[in-house]
């Protein structure tokens, strides 16, 4: 057998810390959900759907370079063809650039809704689970308030009193939106509260806020995305509903509510100016959806791997 | 094709202003030709079974309708279409209208016998007939004076207390200068009603078909208490119907009323008022024939057109007395500032392609109108419209040219001290369908595209934003239609004299040359004169100082189920007359 | 907890009163008033005499403080549009008519999406997952109206399955009368299916990677006796949150069913006051549905206890 020689040995450096060096590269939260989210072909799908949408309301309503405002009789209710992809209005002008010019009103409106909605609602929600007691008595009597107040009372007050304009929709429809989301993150932060972790970093000292912003809001994200994917295409159905009573956008504006309010009438007769902008929502729609679907898988941490 | 609908509706008018010469002329004169009338209305009934034999009546006599509910079954408060509609049909005043197969109107005597008139004109005298409440109490004149007293009482605040101030003491009355009992109207005995005039008027009995005037029971309205009016369990009956049944906001149904003087001529046993939202689900009921009769809804004319190609449905015409025209500010002069100028209103009136207007928006239904005044009004024993040329027609020839226009509008504008790249002009609305949004903005794109001047549409989510939008005068200019109330061009003009309760709602237009031969009618009596005062008039305000800009001239088709037979599409008062309508061939 | 109820009960009350005053003044803030859409067209004189009728002619905090003092009684005063109707008239004609379209449509709904929901985690990753997720999301994106508009042509219209609009009537208010009631509960009851499917299923798979599931599961439990007894338990609680609101939301009326179906219901009715500013009849109604959903979210709070024995009542005894 072979002879153990000294020359035969060599000494490795053993330094103390050499046991903690991690050697996979680090990943963080955000890079990691991304990660696993690039690996769900669904959600790929959805986000290159929607950033396509996005894309066609920028430039969709120039494409045919067609005016879609001005009023053309002779035109009027034609069905889609080479000339007018979608076909024409009651007023003669093209329902397609029509469509993407709604979706354009649409998703912002819903974006901006659904923003204030998060935004408000975690906070005012978070307050109130985190303090509790005499706190949360007080803020929950001011939601409870709000919430037993029919919401579509408000939000036909508020349009009512304000004049027509995008700020007065956003404004009208978030005034009660946001109670829905303060609730359900108050619910869910009131059974993180008694979890051992932020009783662990209660005792080491972390400050209120950290708590909020370090433990809980993260762990609270799956049920905000849901609450997002919900809401944006709730938004874009209320200011639907609103345009049927009236009390919507006006008729300068273009939206898919509008689109498809003034579609229903004439389904019968004229199918495809209630299709398509039915269509073109659905769509919007499912892809916020499936991405959001994806998106709270992705960043989830208990899902991590 | 323009031209052919053109044609059509005007030859259409032609033969509604027959009718009404034949149908109509006679009531305002004598007792006796209002009974001739009668007589025809059985001829033509006769004529009709001779036409097809199998016209005989199904077992099964029900009618079903879509309605919007009634806010109130007070005969003297009525105030909608929908209230005509069902109080005409289970009360029942001095005269009933039908028409005939070519629609032409048959005044018949209803609750009155027979009537006549002094000779100064001042003086009616009626008769009534001999018939009963649903509850077997006689129909009295005293009832009828009970109505008129009531309708006048400042404290009811009934919306049609106006159509009374003809009789004598009347207006004196309401404003708290006479008493109730100085009122011209008494009752002589229990069938002999007299009624006294301020001033001799041609066309009164016209008036008197008015549901207002049905008569009241003073001890129901009393028994009745604060329900009394929305209450159906608590009225009493003396029309063909009575209500059986009724969910508020949704169903009304009618049954016959057995106690009705006129029973026997009343086939139907039942008859349902649905309320039917939306156009889509009217539609879907017209095709299962779960509906009898749909008013035209611009956008399905075509389709239910072939449903009349087909043989399933009857398509029915009625020229309405009925004009819708643009208001201008001329209150404080509009937010803009302009509407007081003549120049700039003539200008903004005169840019509106009217026959471009009622094609597009609304697919050839109406007529367009140069005038106030709409086709088959009668003044007299003439029909207006074919006496007068309509007066902004020989204006539009004048200004013939877009250029015209321009330099007519962009004076009127440096007139009022303005520059034209200033002005903006607000068109206020309030009604929100999908119809009236798009005539908003037919006429938003008409005046920006021509002057160049930008123009706001301002659309009030309902009529209470927008009578308060209205009355800050915070606006330039509104659309608005008005349904003549009773058979004369009276019923428009009334509206623009600057006495006018009304005024404030004509953009307050105030012209004294208007004013005077408006007053200067109150002591004419010859019709073939007043007319030739009423020509002026409209003269003066839609030409010379274009108080207003008209529009188009309402017309209603009705597409009515072809079992039903024999039902009467009046332009006054109700607009479907079916206490003689019968089914015949549904199945 | 009787001292917790009596509590309850207190604050309600308040609650109730600034809901009124709070409506009150926004619905006075509104330009025009129950009058203005009947006066539109009439002179002058008539109009004056019409608003002293109704004693709309007095100042907003006169009629503000006349309003109060007859509530305290528990009268909301009359119908200006409809004459003679109160509001307990409405409620009694109407409310059982959207209260059985509601309860119908969350019934179906939520049993239905809880099921998918349950089947949909339970099969996580496999067809019957996306199948249940897509349809959820398609029927979550057509809009109520445009869906219950197609219904309505196909199934009442085309086929003549079911009638064209209607409710059921007289005897026949809550039960029977069903062939009525199937096409306005089908357009209701998807957006409980979806929203509910969704919900449990994200629900009852963050209950799933807990660590007292995989404690039981290491116990040696079944995967039936796991999901069982641990986790559709503990993942009832979202779903105990949202359902108070699926009950107002039930309560309230659903106007656009109303609306297609033609059906006498109070969602209908309401926003048709709300538009015709008829102050007594908006204000009955809105502290009714109010105090009806005030008494909702407090069964939910005590279901809570129930269904998770970590949240106690606050307030009571520690």
């Amino acid at each position: 057998m072979a002879e153990l020689t000294k020359e035969r040995f060599k000494k490795v450096a053993s330094d103390r810390f050499d046991k903690d060096v991690i050697s996979r590269p680090t990943i963080s939260y955000w890079g990691d959900a991304w990660r696993r989210l690039k690996k769900n072909p669904v959600a790929m799908f959805s986000l290159g759907l929607l950033i396509l949408c996005v894309i066609m309301t920028i430039i969709g309503p120039y494409i045919r370079g067609l005016d879609f405002v001005t009023v053309n009789g002779v035109k009027k209710n034609l069905g889609p063809s080479g000339e007018f992809w979608f076909g024409s209005d009651s007023l003669g002008r093209d329902l397609f650039s029509r469509v993407w010019m709604g979706a354009r009103v649409s998703i912002i409106v819903a974006v901006v809704c659904t923003a204030i909605q998060i935004i408000v609602g975690c906070i005012y929600g978070g307050i109130m689970a985190y303090y509790g007691g005499i706190v949360d008595e007080v803020m929950m009597r001011i939601l409870e308030i709000i919430t037993s107040m029919p919401s579509l009372l408000i939000t036909l007050l508020v349009m009512m009193v304000l004049e027509k304009s995008v700020g007065a929709l956003v404004f009208a429809m978030c005034v009660t939106a946001w109670c829905t989301t303060a609730r359900q993150i108050r619910g869910q932060i009131m059974q993180l509260r008694e979890s051992e972790y932020v009783m662990a970093a209660e005792c080491l000292g972390a400050s209120p806020m950290r708590i909020i912003i370090k433990h809980m809001i993260p762990n609270t994200l799956s049920i905000l995305i849901l609450n997002v994917a919900s809401s944006i295409p709730s938004y874009i159905f209320t200011e639907a509903s609103l345009s049927f009573l009236g009390m919507g956008l006006d008729s300068n504006s273009i939206s898919l509510g509008v689109l498809i309010s003034n579609g229903r009438a004439t389904m019968d007769l004229y199918p495809y100016q209630l299709f398509f902008p039915a269509l073109a929502l659905c769509i919007i729609v499912l892809a916020f959806n499936l991405l959001g679907d994806g998106l709270r898988d992705a960043l989830d941490p208990r899902l991590r791997q | 094709m323009k031209n052919m609908k053109k044609w059509l509706a005007l030859f259409l008018a032609g033969t509604l202003t027959a009718g009404m010469l034949a149908g109509c002329g006679g009531s305002g004169d004598s007792g006796k030709s209002s009974s001739e009338g009668g007589a025809s209305a059985a001829v033509s009934a006769g004529s009709g079974d001779t036409e097809e034999d199998d016209n005989t009546p199904d077992s099964v006599q029900e009618l079903n309708l879509i309605f919007t509910d009634l806010k109130t079954l007070d005969v003297n408060d009525v105030r909608n279409s929908n209230e005509f509609q069902v109080l005409s049909q289970v009360q029942e005043g001095l005269f009933r209208t039908f028409t005939d197969e070519d629609g032409n109107a048959v005044v018949e005597n209803a609750g009155c016998e027979d009537y006549t008139v002094s000779e100064d004109g001042l003086t009616y005298t009626f008769t009534l007939r001999d018939h009963q409440w649903s509850d077997g109490q006689p129909v009295t004149a005293q009832q009828y004076v009970d109505s008129i007293k009531r309708l006048l009482n400042p404290e009811n605040a009934f919306a049609y207390a106006f159509l009374a101030y003809d009789i004598e003491n009347a207006e004196a009355y309401y404003d708290g200068n006479a008493s109730a009992d100085d009122i011209g109207v008494k009752a002589i005995d229990d069938k002999t009603l007299e009624i006294k005039l301020q001033a001799a008027i041609p066309f009164f009995v016209k008036k008197l078909a008015n549901v207002c005037f049905f008569p009241v029971r003073l001890d129901v309205i009393e028994a009745g208490g604060e329900s009394f009016a929305t209450d159906y369990t608590k009225q009493v009956y003396n029309g063909p119907f009575v209500i059986e049944s009724r969910i508020l906001d949704n169903e009304m149904v009618l049954a016959k009323n057995e106690s009705y003087w006129d029973a026997e001529n009343v086939q139907l046993e039942k008859v349902t008022l649905k309320v039917v939202a939306e156009a889509a689900t009217q539609s879907q009921l017209l095709e299962a024939k779960e509906i009898d009769v749909v008013e035209a809804k611009t956008d399905y004319i075509q389709k239910w057109q072939s449903m009349v190609d087909q043989g399933t449905l009857v398509s029915r015409s009625v020229v309405k007395p009925a004009s819708t025209y643009m208001i201008f500010n001329q209150h404080t002069g509009g937010s803009s500032g302009l509407m007081n100028n003549a120049k700039v209103r003539l200008a903004m009136s005169l840019a509106i392609d009217r026959e471009e207007l009622n094609e597009v928006i609304y697919s050839g239904q109406n007529t367009p109108a140069y005038g106030l005044i709409p086709y088959n009004m009668m003044s007299g024993d003439v029909e207006f419209r074919g006496e007068a040329e309509e007066p902004l027609k020989a204006v539009k020839e004048e200004y013939d040219t877009d250029e015209k226009l321009v330099e007519l509008f962009t004076e009127g504008v440096e007139e009022e001290g303005k520059t034209l790249s200033d002005v903006e002009l607000t068109i206020l609305s309030s009604a929100s369908d999908t119809q009236n949004e798009s005539f908003l903005e037919y006429m938003r794109q008409t005046w920006e595209s021509l002057f160049g001047v930008k123009v706001t549409v301002n659309i009030c989510p309902d009529s209470a934003t927008f009578v308060a939008e209205r009355d800050s005068f915070k606006y330039d200019t509104y659309n608005m239609g008005w349904n003549g109330d009773y058979d004369d061009p009276m019923t428009f003009m009334e509206l623009w004299n600057t006495e006018s309760g009304y005024a404030k709602f004509m953009g307050g237009y105030s012209n004294a040359e208007f004013d005077e031969m408006f007053d200067s009618l109150a002591l004419m009596t010859d019709t073939a004169e007043r007319t030739e005062v009423y020509k002026e008039m409209e003269q003066n305000l839609v030409a010379e100082n274009a108080g207003m800009a008209p529009l188009y001239y309402g017309n209603s088709q009705f597409f009515v189920q072809e079992y039903v037979k024999n039902l009467s599409t009046p332009n006054f008062g109700c607009a479907l007359e079916f206490s003689r309508a019968y089914i015949s061939g549904k199945e | 907890m009787i001292k917790y109820t009596i509590r309850r009960f207190i604050t309600m009350l308040f609650t109730l009163f600034i809901i009124a005053t709070a409506t009150f003044f926004l619905l006075a803030a509104v330009p025009g008033d129950a009058l203005s859409a009947r006066a539109e067209r009439l002179p002058e004189n008539i109009k004056e005499n019409l608003y002293k009728k109704y004693g709309l002619d007095k100042p907003t905090m006169e009629r503000y403080v006349i309003t109060m003092k007859s509530m305290l009684h528990g009268d909301f005063g009359e119908s200006i549009t409809y004459e003679g109707q109160t509001v307990s008239s409405i409620i009694r004609d109407k409310g059982p008519v959207s209260a059985r379209l509601g309860l119908q449509q969350m019934l179906l709904g939520v049993s239905v999406g809880l099921l998918l929901g349950v089947l949909a985690a339970i099969k996580k990753g496999t067809w019957i997952d996306y199948l249940v997720v897509t349809l959820a999301i398609v029927f979550i994106s057509v809009p109520n109206l445009v869906f219950g508009l197609l219904l309505q042509k196909v199934f009442g219209g085309t086929l003549s399955w079911f009638p064209v609009i209607g409710w059921p009537q007289g005897d026949e208010l809550w039960f029977g009368g069903w062939k009525y009631t199937v096409l306005p509960t089908l357009t209701g009851c998807f957006v409980y299916i979806a929203t509910y499917a969704r919900l449990l299923k994200t629900s009852m798979l963050d209950v799933i990677n807990q660590d007292y599931v995989l404690t039981a599961e290491s116990k040696g439990l079944t995967r039936g006796q796991v999901i069982r007894r641990h986790v559709i338990r503990n993942s009832f609680i979202p779903v105990m949150t949202q359902l108070p609101m699926s009950v107002a939301m039930c309560i309230t009326g659903s106007f656009f069913v109303e609306n297609i179906f033609s059906i006498p219901g109070l969602g209908l009715y309401y926003v048709n006051a709300v538009s015709g500013r008829d102050t007594s009849i908006v204000l009955g109604n809105t502290v009714i549905i109010a105090a009806l959903y005030i008494i909702v979210i407090f069964i939910t709070d005590i279901l809570y206890t129930l269904v998770d024995p970590r949240i106690r009542i606050r307030g009571g005894k520690k």
